[in-house]
């Protein structure tokens, strides 16, 4: 699943002979994911979702995503039949795609030939289809109908064991797998997924110990085998889910020592504390539902990568990968974080306002003048810069030196959010006439030197962009 | 998870693709999370034959949370800012959920350019009021007038 080159799309079977099947496909997709759906639990609100996506995402809001009412993830439940056809559907998907693709390349090619190579064709097509399918079967699921047909119960009771052990799922030999269902290994004759099997062992087991003991045993030798682990398994209790902690109660101490004893990270500042805990709760509850559990390391691994991309050490982001949105953007934030660049641009502002003295009015004299003769100017400048700078210095009569001061501040203003905007409005207004060609490329241009020049409309906007995500 | 649910809609873009999107396309190579769409206006408004550019900067736990979509060519609606280009649409801030997706986001702004916006909580004051005051001729004049200006000529 991890091959994002060749990813399983929808849209494979638009141009086949069986293109409906594309809406098939996507009936299987999870909303939040748009993958096939991965241990699919349904909501109270009868929507269905993977359950590590349904779980993170009621976890940042409470609720549905597909109708918006509020609801817990304690209330979720395991949808075994949808898993069921989702796993079926990608067993018979491969098999499916490439008589699909067969057929379609058959013809086209037959309506590039004539019409009676066309039905000898359509007649081999078929062929071709009976002896796909009879080749898929054959390789993949030969052992299925096996499976299907209940005389694999050895099978079954070593996949279970697989799963308690905490492996990986390997499909090519586990045939229940495909078949997906196993039969109770204590012999109460119910068929089930095999990670139902699990919570099924503690009610089937009280409702053995009235019953006598032999009879229990009889399915299988390998039943004894069984029947320890699952012992084990409900005394240390490592498929219990786990819940949120009222983190608001928590101090920080607190909260680190909960993490700790949880084995998890715990450094960082309360919010990343509380963040990390949730994704944990969200990983390990999903991972409870899920037919194939993973190692406690394995989810620790995610766990990393999920520190890695939105956790505490993500890229470009200190701290809270929320705060490159917009909507919790954290002023304080920003503004320590960015102090020292602030604080060089005022120091900058003021030195250059402090010294020369009569700057102010200038720069205010040379916006309204830059408009008027501009063009002319600029040709006597030749300095080659940018028309705005160069037509203030050719006013000020001075060197290239004296062009960028008087620049200087004009972008400093730009860059913090005051009244001295209103200056700029009058630019572009006097501008907007003769610049309406300019005024588009402006998206595409770059340096904030140039921006006062541009209309308004451009600075903000660059000025996020620039400072949030390190450059373009 | 983020980059490989965009890696997805950019996939089903690509294979099946929106009236309302011209064009949907990382900014930059090297950078999945930054993407630049073009957008038609909406046909039969005044907005019609208007492209406008935009930029969606996605969050890394997209989708839990929304794109920031803004406007960069200038647009003139009540409820975009003409300057920044920020969007005001419930979808973008409170009311996102992870089952929608860039091309549907997209396609609500769209629906937003031809609804012609909520006055009541502009971004854009002039044209809001204009339409606040009931001088539809005027406003529908103006966006007709910014659209031409900016977005035309693409």
């Amino acid at each position: 699943m991890d091959g994002a080159f060749d990813i399983p799309d929808s849209t494979d079977w638009l141009n086949t002979p069986l293109n409906l099947l594309s809406t098939l496909e996507n009936a299987l997709h999870c909303q939040i994911c748009k993958e096939f759906y991965d241990t699919p639990m349904t909501t109270s609100c009868c929507h269905t979702f993977c359950s590590k996506c349904i779980r993170t995402s009621l976890s940042t809001d409470g609720k549905c995503p597909a109708c918006r009412t509020a609801d817990q993830a304690s209330k979720l439940r395991n949808n075994w039949a949808l898993q069921e056809v989702v796993l079926a559907f990608l067993a018979a998907r491969p098999a499916a795609l490439g008589v699909a693709r067969k057929e379609r390349d058959a013809l086209e090619e037959a309506k590039r030939g004539t019409k009676s190579g066309k039905r000898k064709r359509a007649v081999l097509d078929s062929d071709d289809v009976a002896q796909m399918e009879v080749e898929g079967r054959s390789t993949r699921r030969k052992s299925q109908r096996i499976a299907a047909s209940h005389g694999s119960q050895p099978e079954a009771i070593d996949e279970v064991d697989d799963s308690d052990a905490g492996s990986t799922f390997e499909p090519e030999h586990e045939e229940p797998i495909d078949d997906g269902l196993v039969e109770c290994p204590l012999g109460c004759g119910k068929r089930m997924k095999i990670e139902a099997v699990e919570p099924h062992l503690d009610r089937c087991e009280d409702e053995r110990k009235q019953a006598s003991r032999s009879q229990s045993r009889t399915p299988l030798s390998n039943g004894l085998h069984r029947l320890p682990n699952t012992n084990n398994s409900s005394t240390t209790k490592p498929q219990d889910r786990i819940s949120e902690f009222n983190y608001s109660l928590l101090n920080e101490t607190k909260l680190r020592k909960k993490l700790e004893e949880a084995s998890i990270p715990a450094w960082g500042p309360k919010q990343l504390l509380i963040k990390r805990h949730t994704e944990w709760v969200n990983l390990w509850n999903a991972n409870c539902d899920s037919s194939r559990p993973r190692s406690k390391r394995e989810l620790l691994q995610e766990l990393d990568t999920w520190e890695r991309t939105q956790g505490g050490r993500a890229p470009g982001v200190n701290g809270l990968a929320s705060s490159v949105m917009r909507k919790d953007f954290d002023g304080v934030g920003w503004a320590n974080k960015n102090r020292g660049d602030f604080a060089k641009l005022i120091d900058q502002a003021k030195r250059k306002h402090g010294s020369p003295g009569t700057e102010g009015e200038g720069t205010g004299k040379n916006v309204d003048e830059a408009g008027q003769d501009g063009t002319t100017v600029k040709s006597l400048e030749g300095a080659g810069d940018i028309p705005p700078p160069s037509g203030q210095s050719a006013r000020a009569g001075e060197e290239n030196v004296e062009a960028t001061d008087l620049f200087a501040p004009r972008r400093d203003e730009s860059m913090t959010p005051s009244g001295e905007q209103h200056h700029d409005p009058h630019n572009n207004h006097t501008r907007r006439p003769s610049l309406p060609i300019d005024v588009t490329p402006a998206v595409a241009g770059s340096p904030p030197r140039k921006v006062p020049m541009f209309r308004l409309p451009e600075v903000p906007v660059r000025d996020v962009d620039a400072d949030g995500h390190g450059g373009h | 998870m983020a980059a490989k649910r965009l890696i997805k809609e950019l996939d089903a873009y690509h294979s099946d693709p929106s009236p309302a999107v011209a064009i949907l396309q990382p900014a930059d190579d090297g950078d999945l999370l930054h993407l630049t769409a073009v957008l038609l206006g909406p046909q039969e408004t005044a907005y019609e034959g208007g492209t406008f550019t935009l930029t969606l900067a996605v969050p890394p736990n997209y989708p839990a949370a929304p794109p920031d979509i803004r406007f960069r060519t200038p647009c003139c609606h009540p409820n975009v800012n003409f300057k920044t280009g920020e969007i005001c649409l419930d979808l973008l801030k409170g009311s996102w959920t992870p089952a929608y997706g860039l091309i549907s986001t997209l396609e609500a702004v769209q629906q937003l350019l031809s609804a012609g916006g909520n006055p009541d909580s502009p971004y854009n004051l002039d044209v809001a009021r204009l339409m606040r005051e009931g001088d539809l001729v005027g406003a529908e004049a103006l966006v007709r007038f910014y659209t031409r200006l900016y977005a035309w000529g693409r």
